[in-house]
Protein backbone atom coordinates (compact mmCIF):
# COMPACT_ATOMS: atom_id res chain seq x y z
CA UNK A 1 0.00 0.00 0.00
CA UNK A 2 1.21 3.14 -1.00
CA UNK A 3 0.29 6.47 0.88
CA UNK A 4 2.11 8.53 -1.48
CA UNK A 5 1.27 12.15 -1.74
CA UNK A 6 2.13 12.84 -5.78
CA UNK A 7 -0.80 13.45 -7.53
CA UNK A 8 1.16 11.37 -10.49
CA UNK A 9 0.88 7.80 -9.21
CA UNK A 10 2.00 5.55 -11.52
CA UNK A 11 0.06 2.87 -10.18
CA UNK A 12 -3.31 5.02 -10.71
CA UNK A 13 -3.82 2.75 -14.16
CA UNK A 14 -3.99 -0.33 -11.95
CA UNK A 15 -6.01 0.93 -8.89
CA UNK A 16 -8.45 2.06 -11.18
CA UNK A 17 -8.62 -0.87 -12.70
CA UNK A 18 -9.23 -2.83 -9.82
CA UNK A 19 -12.10 -0.53 -8.81
CA UNK A 20 -13.43 -1.17 -12.17
CA UNK A 21 -13.18 -4.94 -11.47
CA UNK A 22 -15.67 -4.64 -8.11
CA UNK A 23 -18.33 -2.41 -10.85
CA UNK A 24 -20.56 -4.44 -12.84
CA UNK A 25 -21.48 -2.18 -16.46
CA UNK A 26 -24.61 -1.48 -15.00
CA UNK A 27 -23.99 0.21 -12.57
CA UNK A 28 -21.59 2.81 -14.70
CA UNK A 29 -25.10 3.95 -15.90
CA UNK A 30 -27.11 3.55 -12.69
CA UNK A 31 -27.92 7.37 -10.87
CA UNK A 32 -26.18 8.28 -8.01
CA UNK A 33 -29.49 7.78 -6.18
CA UNK A 34 -30.14 4.62 -7.51
CA UNK A 35 -26.23 3.48 -6.55
CA UNK A 36 -27.39 4.38 -2.59
CA UNK A 37 -30.80 2.18 -3.19
CA UNK A 38 -28.52 -0.71 -4.20
CA UNK A 39 -25.95 0.15 -1.36
CA UNK A 40 -28.81 -0.19 0.91
CA UNK A 41 -29.57 -3.93 -0.34
CA UNK A 42 -26.07 -4.07 0.23
CA UNK A 43 -25.02 -3.98 -2.92
CA UNK A 44 -20.88 -3.75 -2.55
CA UNK A 45 -20.77 -3.04 -6.35
CA UNK A 46 -22.81 -0.56 -5.78
CA UNK A 47 -20.30 1.29 -3.46
CA UNK A 48 -17.69 0.33 -5.27
CA UNK A 49 -19.06 2.16 -8.28
CA UNK A 50 -19.96 5.35 -5.50
CA UNK A 51 -16.63 5.00 -4.38
CA UNK A 52 -14.84 5.25 -8.31
CA UNK A 53 -17.09 8.14 -8.84
CA UNK A 54 -16.85 10.20 -5.88
CA UNK A 55 -13.81 9.39 -3.74
CA UNK A 56 -10.87 11.05 -5.46
CA UNK A 57 -13.31 14.13 -4.32
CA UNK A 58 -13.33 13.61 -0.61
CA UNK A 59 -9.77 12.21 -0.79
CA UNK A 60 -9.00 16.00 -2.11
CA UNK A 61 -10.85 17.91 0.30
CA UNK A 62 -9.53 15.70 3.18
CA UNK A 63 -6.30 16.20 2.29
CA UNK A 64 -6.35 19.99 1.49
CA UNK A 65 -8.02 20.30 5.15
CA UNK A 66 -5.64 18.30 6.75
CA UNK A 67 -2.68 18.62 5.03
CA UNK A 68 -2.10 15.15 6.04
CA UNK A 69 -2.38 12.41 3.22
CA UNK A 70 -2.59 9.29 5.67
CA UNK A 71 -5.38 10.92 8.16
CA UNK A 72 -6.85 12.07 4.84
CA UNK A 73 -7.63 8.51 3.80
CA UNK A 74 -8.83 7.48 6.84
CA UNK A 75 -11.52 9.99 6.47
CA UNK A 76 -11.74 8.67 2.77
CA UNK A 77 -12.10 5.24 4.43
CA UNK A 78 -15.12 6.39 7.17
CA UNK A 79 -16.96 8.30 4.67
CA UNK A 80 -18.19 5.58 2.48
CA UNK A 81 -18.01 3.18 5.44
CA UNK A 82 -20.51 5.25 6.74
CA UNK A 83 -22.51 5.10 3.82
CA UNK A 84 -22.26 1.26 3.54
CA UNK A 85 -24.06 1.24 6.78
CA UNK A 86 -26.06 4.03 7.12
CA UNK A 87 -27.50 4.41 3.60
CA UNK A 88 -30.29 6.25 4.67
CA UNK A 89 -29.03 9.22 6.04
CA UNK A 90 -28.67 10.35 2.27
CA UNK A 91 -31.55 12.27 1.16
CA UNK A 92 -31.69 12.61 -3.09
CA UNK A 93 -34.19 14.85 -2.11
CA UNK A 94 -31.95 17.31 -0.50
CA UNK A 95 -29.01 17.56 -2.58
CA UNK A 96 -26.52 15.25 -4.64
CA UNK A 97 -24.65 12.47 -3.28
CA UNK A 98 -21.05 14.02 -4.08
CA UNK A 99 -22.09 17.24 -2.01
CA UNK A 100 -23.76 14.73 0.58
CA UNK A 101 -20.40 13.11 0.59
CA UNK A 102 -18.00 15.84 0.66
CA UNK A 103 -20.34 17.89 3.64
CA UNK A 104 -19.46 14.53 5.65
CA UNK A 105 -16.04 14.20 4.92
CA UNK A 106 -15.81 17.95 5.51
CA UNK A 107 -17.00 17.71 8.65
CA UNK A 108 -15.23 14.84 10.02
CA UNK A 109 -11.83 16.37 9.04
CA UNK A 110 -12.59 19.99 10.64
CA UNK A 111 -13.65 18.14 13.52
CA UNK A 112 -10.28 16.26 13.58
CA UNK A 113 -8.62 20.06 12.71
CA UNK A 114 -10.52 21.82 15.84
CA UNK A 115 -9.15 18.71 17.94
CA UNK A 116 -6.36 20.34 21.01
CA UNK A 117 -3.33 19.25 19.19
CA UNK A 118 -3.47 19.74 15.50
CA UNK A 119 -5.42 23.21 16.54
CA UNK A 120 -1.92 24.26 18.26
CA UNK A 121 0.18 22.71 15.59
CA UNK A 122 -2.38 24.52 12.73
CA UNK A 123 -2.15 28.06 14.16
CA UNK A 124 1.98 27.59 14.58
CA UNK A 125 1.79 26.71 10.62
CA UNK A 126 -0.99 29.74 10.16
CA UNK A 127 1.45 32.19 12.11
CA UNK A 128 4.76 31.20 9.58
CA UNK A 129 1.99 31.45 6.80
CA UNK A 130 1.02 35.16 7.55
CA UNK A 131 4.41 36.16 8.02
CA UNK A 132 5.50 34.79 5.13
CA UNK A 133 3.38 37.25 3.16
CA UNK A 134 -0.78 36.95 2.90
CA UNK A 135 -3.07 33.96 3.25
CA UNK A 136 -3.80 33.67 -0.15
CA UNK A 137 -5.32 30.13 0.69
CA UNK A 138 -4.85 27.91 -1.98
CA UNK A 139 -5.41 29.56 -4.93
CA UNK A 140 -3.82 27.08 -7.40
CA UNK A 141 -6.83 24.69 -6.76
CA UNK A 142 -9.37 27.07 -7.65
CA UNK A 143 -7.39 27.98 -10.46
CA UNK A 144 -6.18 24.73 -12.30
CA UNK A 145 -8.50 22.31 -11.22
CA UNK A 146 -12.07 23.68 -11.87
CA UNK A 147 -13.75 24.07 -15.13
CA UNK A 148 -13.64 27.14 -16.51
CA UNK A 149 -17.22 28.21 -15.99
CA UNK A 150 -17.21 27.44 -12.13
CA UNK A 151 -13.61 29.71 -12.28
CA UNK A 152 -15.42 32.39 -13.99
CA UNK A 153 -18.56 32.32 -11.09
CA UNK A 154 -15.73 32.73 -8.64
CA UNK A 155 -14.18 35.20 -10.72
CA UNK A 156 -17.19 37.16 -10.07
CA UNK A 157 -17.75 37.23 -6.56
CA UNK A 158 -16.36 39.96 -4.53
CA UNK A 159 -13.38 39.48 -3.08
CA UNK A 160 -14.22 39.87 0.97
CA UNK A 161 -16.73 37.12 0.21
CA UNK A 162 -14.37 34.84 -1.81
CA UNK A 163 -11.70 34.84 0.89
CA UNK A 164 -14.47 34.60 4.09
CA UNK A 165 -15.58 31.46 1.88
CA UNK A 166 -12.14 30.25 1.27
CA UNK A 167 -11.19 30.82 5.05
CA UNK A 168 -14.04 28.88 6.33
CA UNK A 169 -14.64 26.07 3.58
CA UNK A 170 -10.89 25.24 2.74
CA UNK A 171 -8.87 26.26 5.86
CA UNK A 172 -11.38 24.88 8.07
CA UNK A 173 -11.73 28.00 9.77
CA UNK A 174 -15.03 28.80 11.86
CA UNK A 175 -16.50 32.67 11.12
CA UNK A 176 -14.98 33.76 14.31
CA UNK A 177 -11.68 32.65 13.80
CA UNK A 178 -11.65 34.58 10.56
CA UNK A 179 -13.28 37.24 11.50
CA UNK A 180 -10.42 37.21 13.59
CA UNK A 181 -7.74 36.51 11.05
CA UNK A 182 -9.36 39.66 8.72
CA UNK A 183 -9.88 41.89 11.83
CA UNK A 184 -13.73 42.14 10.99
CA UNK A 185 -16.64 42.14 12.76
CA UNK A 186 -17.66 38.70 13.10
CA UNK A 187 -21.40 39.46 11.83
CA UNK A 188 -19.60 40.80 8.74
CA UNK A 189 -17.67 37.23 7.58
CA UNK A 190 -20.93 35.40 8.72
CA UNK A 191 -23.05 37.37 5.99
CA UNK A 192 -20.32 37.46 3.62
CA UNK A 193 -20.28 33.98 3.55
CA UNK A 194 -23.85 33.42 3.14
CA UNK A 195 -23.98 36.11 0.54
CA UNK A 196 -21.42 34.29 -1.45
CA UNK A 197 -22.67 31.29 -1.43
CA UNK A 198 -26.43 32.33 -2.63
CA UNK A 199 -24.29 34.81 -5.08
CA UNK A 200 -22.15 31.51 -6.38
CA UNK A 201 -25.25 29.63 -6.64
CA UNK A 202 -26.99 32.55 -9.27
CA UNK A 203 -23.54 32.34 -10.86
CA UNK A 204 -23.49 28.30 -11.68
CA UNK A 205 -26.98 28.54 -12.49
CA UNK A 206 -26.49 31.62 -15.16
CA UNK A 207 -23.08 29.80 -16.43
CA UNK A 208 -24.63 26.73 -16.87
CA UNK A 209 -23.03 24.22 -14.15
CA UNK A 210 -24.96 21.74 -13.35
CA UNK A 211 -25.65 21.70 -9.96
CA UNK A 212 -25.91 18.35 -8.22
CA UNK A 213 -25.56 16.78 -11.49
CA UNK A 214 -22.34 14.49 -10.88
CA UNK A 215 -23.17 11.17 -13.10
CA UNK B 1 -39.78 36.99 10.34
CA UNK B 2 -38.81 37.48 13.73
CA UNK B 3 -35.15 38.61 15.08
CA UNK B 4 -34.62 35.01 16.35
CA UNK B 5 -35.50 33.54 12.92
CA UNK B 6 -32.82 36.04 11.19
CA UNK B 7 -30.11 35.48 13.64
CA UNK B 8 -30.63 31.52 12.75
CA UNK B 9 -30.61 31.68 8.65
CA UNK B 10 -27.86 34.87 9.26
CA UNK B 11 -25.82 31.85 10.61
CA UNK B 12 -26.99 29.19 7.69
CA UNK B 13 -24.00 29.74 5.26
CA UNK B 14 -21.27 29.24 8.41
CA UNK B 15 -22.68 26.20 9.14
CA UNK B 16 -23.40 24.88 6.31
CA UNK B 17 -19.36 24.94 5.96
CA UNK B 18 -19.10 23.86 9.18
CA UNK B 19 -17.54 27.40 10.71
CA UNK B 20 -20.04 27.52 13.42
CA UNK B 21 -18.84 26.84 17.31
CA UNK B 22 -20.36 23.70 18.52
CA UNK B 23 -23.33 25.98 20.78
CA UNK B 24 -24.26 27.51 17.48
CA UNK B 25 -24.12 24.07 15.82
CA UNK B 26 -26.34 22.52 18.22
CA UNK B 27 -29.11 25.56 18.24
CA UNK B 28 -29.25 25.59 14.16
CA UNK B 29 -29.63 21.92 13.93
CA UNK B 30 -32.79 22.19 16.39
CA UNK B 31 -34.09 24.21 14.20
CA UNK B 32 -33.50 22.82 10.87
CA UNK B 33 -35.61 20.13 12.09
CA UNK B 34 -38.48 21.90 12.07
CA UNK B 35 -37.54 24.71 9.40
CA UNK B 36 -37.84 22.97 5.99
CA UNK B 37 -37.27 26.21 4.18
CA UNK B 38 -33.75 26.84 6.37
CA UNK B 39 -32.95 22.58 5.17
CA UNK B 40 -33.02 23.38 1.70
CA UNK B 41 -31.19 26.35 1.93
CA UNK B 42 -28.26 24.35 3.88
CA UNK B 43 -28.55 21.79 1.79
CA UNK B 44 -28.15 24.17 -1.12
CA UNK B 45 -25.04 25.91 0.17
CA UNK B 46 -23.35 22.56 0.54
CA UNK B 47 -23.88 21.84 -3.31
CA UNK B 48 -22.80 25.17 -3.92
CA UNK B 49 -19.54 23.89 -1.90
CA UNK B 50 -19.09 20.69 -3.15
CA UNK B 51 -17.36 22.45 -6.35
CA UNK B 52 -15.03 24.68 -4.75
CA UNK B 53 -12.61 22.19 -3.64
CA UNK B 54 -10.31 19.99 -5.87
CA UNK B 55 -12.54 17.67 -8.24
CA UNK B 56 -10.10 15.62 -9.76
CA UNK B 57 -7.87 12.90 -9.11
CA UNK B 58 -8.52 9.67 -7.19
CA UNK B 59 -7.91 8.70 -4.15
CA UNK B 60 -4.82 6.85 -3.25
CA UNK B 61 -4.30 3.09 -3.76
CA UNK B 62 -5.49 0.94 -1.11
CA UNK B 63 -8.04 2.75 0.30
CA UNK B 64 -10.72 0.67 -1.58
CA UNK B 65 -8.91 -2.50 -0.36
CA UNK B 66 -9.43 -1.97 3.21
CA UNK B 67 -12.83 -0.38 3.01
CA UNK B 68 -14.03 -3.82 1.09
CA UNK B 69 -12.24 -5.78 3.42
CA UNK B 70 -15.12 -4.38 6.23
CA UNK B 71 -17.89 -4.15 4.57
CA UNK B 72 -20.07 -6.51 6.03
CA UNK B 73 -21.74 -9.61 4.81
CA UNK B 74 -24.54 -9.34 2.37
CA UNK B 75 -27.34 -10.34 4.49
CA UNK B 76 -26.48 -9.47 8.67
CA UNK B 77 -28.53 -11.56 10.66
CA UNK B 78 -31.21 -10.33 13.52
CA UNK B 79 -32.51 -7.27 11.41
CA UNK B 80 -35.86 -6.14 12.46
CA UNK B 81 -37.19 -5.64 9.19
CA UNK B 82 -34.92 -8.00 6.92
CA UNK B 83 -34.04 -6.45 3.42
CA UNK B 84 -34.71 -9.17 0.83
CA UNK B 85 -31.06 -10.51 -0.42
CA UNK B 86 -29.26 -8.95 -3.03
CA UNK B 87 -28.92 -11.81 -5.49
CA UNK B 88 -31.29 -14.46 -6.36
CA UNK B 89 -31.59 -17.33 -3.61
CA UNK B 90 -33.22 -20.19 -3.82
CA UNK B 91 -37.09 -20.00 -2.46
CA UNK B 92 -37.42 -21.51 0.62
CA UNK B 93 -38.74 -25.25 0.07
CA UNK B 94 -42.71 -25.10 0.80
CA UNK B 95 -43.94 -27.53 2.54
CA UNK B 96 -47.59 -29.11 2.88
CA UNK B 97 -47.90 -27.48 6.57
CA UNK B 98 -46.90 -24.31 5.00
CA UNK B 99 -49.12 -24.66 2.03
CA UNK B 100 -52.39 -25.24 4.72
CA UNK B 101 -51.11 -22.42 6.74
CA UNK B 102 -50.62 -19.94 3.75
CA UNK B 103 -53.71 -21.17 2.05
CA UNK B 104 -56.12 -19.83 5.19
CA UNK B 105 -54.62 -16.61 5.07
CA UNK B 106 -55.16 -16.66 1.16
CA UNK B 107 -56.51 -13.75 -0.28
CA UNK B 108 -59.66 -14.10 -2.83
CA UNK B 109 -57.96 -11.46 -4.25
CA UNK B 110 -57.36 -11.83 -8.10
CA UNK B 111 -53.54 -11.60 -8.38
CA UNK B 112 -52.51 -14.69 -10.25
CA UNK B 113 -49.58 -13.09 -11.59
CA UNK B 114 -47.88 -12.74 -8.53
CA UNK B 115 -47.29 -16.69 -8.93
CA UNK B 116 -45.37 -16.31 -12.06
CA UNK B 117 -42.05 -17.59 -10.91
CA UNK B 118 -40.37 -15.00 -13.94
CA UNK B 119 -40.90 -12.55 -11.67
CA UNK B 120 -38.13 -10.41 -12.18
CA UNK B 121 -36.61 -8.59 -9.46
CA UNK B 122 -35.10 -5.06 -10.08
CA UNK B 123 -31.94 -4.98 -7.94
CA UNK B 124 -30.89 -1.34 -9.68
CA UNK B 125 -32.72 1.17 -11.62
CA UNK B 126 -36.23 1.37 -12.46
CA UNK B 127 -38.00 0.68 -8.69
CA UNK B 128 -35.90 -0.48 -5.48
CA UNK B 129 -36.23 0.07 -2.14
CA UNK B 130 -35.45 2.80 0.29
CA UNK B 131 -36.45 1.51 3.54
CA UNK B 132 -35.37 2.24 7.18
CA UNK B 133 -34.81 -1.56 7.40
CA UNK B 134 -31.23 -1.32 7.94
CA UNK B 135 -31.84 0.84 11.39
CA UNK B 136 -30.97 -0.95 14.86
CA UNK B 137 -34.27 -0.76 17.09
CA UNK B 138 -33.06 2.55 18.93
CA UNK B 139 -32.67 4.16 15.70
CA UNK B 140 -36.23 2.69 14.25
CA UNK B 141 -37.85 4.03 16.68
CA UNK B 142 -36.33 7.42 16.92
CA UNK B 143 -37.38 7.34 12.96
CA UNK B 144 -40.85 6.51 13.14
CA UNK B 145 -41.95 9.82 14.21
CA UNK B 146 -40.36 11.69 11.62
CA UNK B 147 -41.57 8.72 9.10
CA UNK B 148 -44.94 9.34 10.38
CA UNK B 149 -44.82 13.21 9.51
CA UNK B 150 -43.01 12.56 6.12
CA UNK B 151 -46.26 9.85 5.19
CA UNK B 152 -48.47 12.45 6.14
CA UNK B 153 -46.79 14.89 3.85
CA UNK B 154 -46.69 12.80 1.21
CA UNK B 155 -50.47 12.02 1.66
CA UNK B 156 -51.45 15.77 1.65
CA UNK B 157 -49.01 16.05 -1.89
CA UNK B 158 -49.69 12.66 -3.82
CA UNK B 159 -48.99 12.49 -7.41
CA UNK B 160 -50.74 9.25 -7.14
CA UNK B 161 -52.67 7.21 -4.32
CA UNK B 162 -53.78 3.68 -4.19
CA UNK B 163 -56.18 2.04 -2.31
CA UNK B 164 -54.85 -1.08 -1.28
CA UNK B 165 -57.29 -4.15 0.04
CA UNK B 166 -57.40 -7.68 1.01
CA UNK B 167 -57.99 -10.02 3.98
CA UNK B 168 -54.96 -8.80 5.96
CA UNK B 169 -56.52 -5.11 5.90
CA UNK B 170 -56.48 -1.97 4.25
CA UNK B 171 -55.05 0.80 3.63
CA UNK B 172 -53.07 3.05 1.11
CA UNK B 173 -50.01 3.43 -1.32
CA UNK B 174 -49.13 6.79 -2.13
CA UNK B 175 -46.21 8.58 -4.45
CA UNK B 176 -44.89 11.80 -4.27
CA UNK B 177 -43.77 13.62 -7.44
CA UNK B 178 -40.11 12.77 -6.43
CA UNK B 179 -40.59 8.94 -6.23
CA UNK B 180 -41.04 8.92 -2.66
CA UNK B 181 -43.99 6.47 -1.49
CA UNK B 182 -45.53 5.33 1.53
CA UNK B 183 -47.40 2.50 2.07
CA UNK B 184 -50.18 3.16 5.13
CA UNK B 185 -51.98 0.18 6.21
CA UNK B 186 -54.40 -0.09 9.07
CA UNK B 187 -55.34 -3.52 10.88
CA UNK B 188 -51.99 -5.11 9.67
CA UNK B 189 -51.00 -7.48 12.38
CA UNK B 190 -47.42 -8.58 12.39
CA UNK B 191 -46.11 -11.35 10.28
CA UNK B 192 -45.57 -14.79 11.61
CA UNK B 193 -42.40 -15.68 13.00
CA UNK B 194 -39.99 -15.91 10.39
CA UNK B 195 -42.26 -14.52 7.68
CA UNK B 196 -41.86 -11.00 6.65
CA UNK B 197 -44.33 -9.05 4.88
CA UNK B 198 -42.78 -8.21 1.04
CA UNK B 199 -43.93 -5.16 -0.99
CA UNK B 200 -44.69 -5.73 -4.64
CA UNK B 201 -45.20 -2.96 -7.51
CA UNK B 202 -45.81 -3.92 -11.29
CA UNK B 203 -44.54 -1.50 -13.77
CA UNK B 204 -45.29 -2.45 -17.63
CA UNK B 205 -45.52 -6.22 -17.25
CA UNK B 206 -42.70 -6.89 -14.45
CA UNK B 207 -43.18 -6.99 -11.00
CA UNK B 208 -40.45 -5.70 -8.77
CA UNK B 209 -39.96 -6.12 -5.13
CA UNK B 210 -40.67 -2.38 -3.07
CA UNK B 211 -38.89 -4.57 -0.23
CA UNK B 212 -39.84 -6.30 2.91
CA UNK B 213 -41.22 -4.83 6.39
CA UNK B 214 -42.63 -6.18 9.32
CA UNK B 215 -43.36 -5.70 13.04
CA UNK B 216 -40.75 -2.43 13.24
CA UNK B 217 -42.45 -0.72 10.71
CA UNK B 218 -45.72 -0.64 13.14
CA UNK B 219 -46.27 3.13 14.39
CA UNK B 220 -47.72 3.56 17.82
CA UNK B 221 -51.42 4.15 16.29
CA UNK B 222 -51.23 0.84 15.27
CA UNK B 223 -50.63 1.79 11.50
CA UNK B 224 -48.02 0.41 9.65
CA UNK B 225 -46.03 2.37 7.51
CA UNK B 226 -43.34 1.66 4.87
CA UNK B 227 -41.30 3.48 2.97
CA UNK B 228 -40.48 2.75 -0.43
CA UNK B 229 -38.80 4.44 -3.68
CA UNK B 230 -40.29 4.39 -7.06
CA UNK B 231 -38.68 6.07 -10.43
CA UNK B 232 -40.33 9.45 -10.75
CA UNK B 233 -40.24 9.09 -14.72
CA UNK B 234 -42.05 5.24 -14.35
CA UNK B 235 -44.97 6.83 -12.05
CA UNK B 236 -47.07 6.69 -15.52
CA UNK B 237 -46.31 2.82 -15.67
CA UNK B 238 -47.29 1.49 -12.71
CA UNK B 239 -50.14 -0.83 -12.67
CA UNK B 240 -50.43 -1.95 -8.98
CA UNK B 241 -49.27 -2.96 -6.00
CA UNK B 242 -49.37 -5.89 -3.90
CA UNK B 243 -48.30 -7.30 -0.76
CA UNK B 244 -47.25 -11.04 0.36
CA UNK B 245 -46.46 -12.64 3.10
CA UNK B 246 -42.64 -14.93 2.87
CA UNK B 247 -40.35 -16.27 4.48
CA UNK B 248 -37.78 -13.69 5.86
CA UNK B 249 -35.81 -11.77 4.39
CA UNK B 250 -38.20 -12.06 1.41
CA UNK B 251 -37.98 -13.57 -1.54
CA UNK B 252 -36.46 -12.83 -5.43
CA UNK B 253 -40.05 -13.96 -6.83
CA UNK B 254 -42.97 -14.35 -5.01
CA UNK B 255 -45.15 -17.77 -5.16
CA UNK B 256 -47.61 -16.37 -2.46
CA UNK B 257 -50.83 -15.01 -3.69
CA UNK B 258 -51.58 -11.39 -2.38
CA UNK B 259 -52.73 -10.48 1.20
CA UNK B 260 -53.24 -6.87 -0.06
CA UNK B 261 -53.38 -5.37 -3.09
CA UNK B 262 -54.68 -2.18 -5.27
CA UNK B 263 -54.60 -1.61 -8.76
CA UNK B 264 -53.42 2.03 -9.60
Amino acid sequence: MTRDDQPADPSSDRRERSVQAHVEGDLRETSDAGLVMAISRYHQDALAEAYRRHAGAVFGLARRLLADAALAEEIVQEVFLRLWNDPDKFDPGRGSLRSFLLAQCHGRSVDLLRSETSRRRREEKDLRRTAEGGYDLEREVWDLTLADHVREALDALPEPERQAIRLAYLGGHTYREVASMLDEPEGTVKSRIRSGLKRLRVEFAAAGVGLGDWT
Amino acid sequence: MNDLYDEYTDLLGAYALDAVDPAEREAIELHLRSCPRCRAEVADHREVASFLSNTGGAAPDGVWDRIASELSPPAPPMRLAPVAPASPAPAAPTTSLDEARRARRGTRTALAVLAVAACIVAVLGFIAVGQSNRLDTLESALRDQSIERQANDAVANAELTVRMDGEAGSGEAVVAPSGQGYLILDGVAAPADGDVYQLWGKVDETILSLGTFGEASRTDDGRTIVPFTVDPSRLDDLELFAVTQERAPGVVASEQQAILAGTV
